[in-house]
């Protein structure tokens, strides 16, 4: 008896953990694609090497590259920036886009999904940056619903995080104003492109808070087309 | 070795050391209620000013507190005050509190620049490795203006304090450390930058 229970804990223990859910269990898990989103004047388009100009002349819109606790490339680090991010898409914990605006048929950001963890339903947002002058306009709150609307409603997702630099306040009120909950602070986490290493401060929306969240969303963007139709 | 009183040098404000000369101008801002709902005792008159001057004077004398009278440079007037405490020099540890500025010197910048006085006095003049900030947990103006200057939220003590009311305090603590000083300080330093680009002009006068 004792030799047997010791067969089947090494069976249990080989089966890559206790908490690997594989689809050929009949459960799916997500598995998120290329894909382009549209809606509320914008689209987001699969991010790839000819975005690079267009993307170099957004963060040229507020030379966003010199905020020391951000990601944005220089004009010439675009390049790279695009290369890496289509290295993380086809090790496939990356979904990177480019950011257009429809009114002016122009590439203003660029976003992605990231750290991409099949076996729980979740992605988080992020690498999230826009060019100056469509900053505190109605660009991100139309991307948030598209990716949110995607993650949730289309992959299936059970959570979606966001996360940021304990020194990005403007980032932190960004993200608390979508309704997202502050998970907490990792202390001494991820390393910044000047040699220093940040604290994270983590945040999260459930599924069962996304209709809450998606309302709020749509009331924003409606306040932000009558503030602009007044104007 | 206790702590000299000593005066330190902004651009937007100065920090004195506080005297019985400030009791009369702090009576002038500080009489506010909304100052002092969340504090250990509340200040409404001229007398409770004098009183909680005279209190901080003798921490002050025991050598657990250095308290400041905040100046605003432009106009030279006493918009609030601030503190040392809970000085422990031989574990390089203080705490800065018992701060209030009067209502129209809120999110003026005055704050961040008396964060930037003080800590770059710690860190840089003191040898200090820990700065302990507190809030009530009630307080959420001051939680959120402690977590925006970088601070770490390091927990919660409940019913930690009473005020002289009876009423029990439960107080959140944040800390700064030697090692997070550079960055914090960057961090300060931006936002007087990006503050002082957004400041209306009518602060100045």
């Amino acid at each position: 008896m004792w030799i047997s229970r010791w067969r089947s804990w090494l069976a249990f223990a080989a089966a890559d953990g206790p908490f690997y859910r594989s689809p050929c269990h009949g459960q799916t898990v997500i598995s998120p694609a290329p894909v382009t989103l549209g809606g509320h004047n914008v689209s987001l388009e699969p991010l790839e090497l000819a975005h690079v100009r267009a993307l170099g002349a957004a963060a040229a819109d507020g030379k966003l590259w010199e905020l020391w606790f951000t990601a944005v490339p220089a004009p010439d680090e675009t390049a790279t920036y695009v290369a890496d991010a289509l290295r993380g898409q086809q090790a496939g914990h990356m979904l990177p886009w480019a950011v257009r605006e429809l009114t002016t048929n122009s590439v203003v950001g660029s976003t992605r999904f990231h750290d991409i963890i099949p076996n729980s339903d979740r992605v988080e947002i992020g690498y999230t940056w826009y060019a100056a002058r469509w900053q505190r306009s109605h660009v991100n709150t139309a991307c948030k619903l598209l990716l949110l609307e995607h993650a949730f409603d289309t992959l299936g997702c059970q959570v979606v995080g966001l996360r940021t630099d304990n020194f990005n306040l403007v980032s932190q009120r960004a993200i608390a104003a979508l309704g997202a909950h502050k998970d907490g602070v990792i202390r001494h986490h991820q390393a910044r492109r000047n040699g220093t290493v940040r604290d994270s401060v983590m945040y999260s929306i459930l599924r069962a808070e996304w209709p809450d969240v998606k309302r709020h969303l749509l009331t924003r963007l409606e306040q932000h087309g009558s503030h602009m139709s007044s104007a | 070795m206790t702590l000299a009183p000593i005066t330190l040098h902004g651009d937007l404000v100065t920090l004195e050391p506080l005297t019985p000369a400030h009791i009369e101008p702090l009576a002038e801002v500080g009489l506010h209620s909304s100052l002092w709902a969340l504090q250990p005792r509340s200040v409404t008159s001229c007398a409770d000013m004098a009183a909680y001057v005279d209190q901080a004077l003798g921490e002050q004398a025991l050598g657990v507190s250095l308290p400041f009278a905040v100046i605003y440079r432009p106009s030279g007037a006493v918009v609030g005050s601030t503190r040392f405490m809970d000085i422990a020099l031989p574990h390089r540890r203080l705490e800065i509190g018992a701060t209030w500025y009067t209502p129209r010197f809120q999110r003026s910048g005055v704050n961040v620049e008396c964060k930037l006085l003080l800590l770059t006095h710690a860190f840089e003049q003191l040898s200090i490795q820990k700065v302990v900030l507190k809030t009530e947990v009630l307080n959420e103006r001051s939680r959120k203006a402690i977590l925006a200057l970088g601070a770490r939220e390091e927990g919660t003590f409940a019913k930690q304090l009473i005020a002289d009311n009876g009423r029990k305090r439960d107080m959140v603590y944040f800390a700064i450390f030697d090692e997070m000083w550079a960055e914090v300080k960057r961090h300060l330093r931006d936002r007087l930058v990006r503050g002082g680009q957004r400041r209306p002009k009518s602060l100045t006068s």
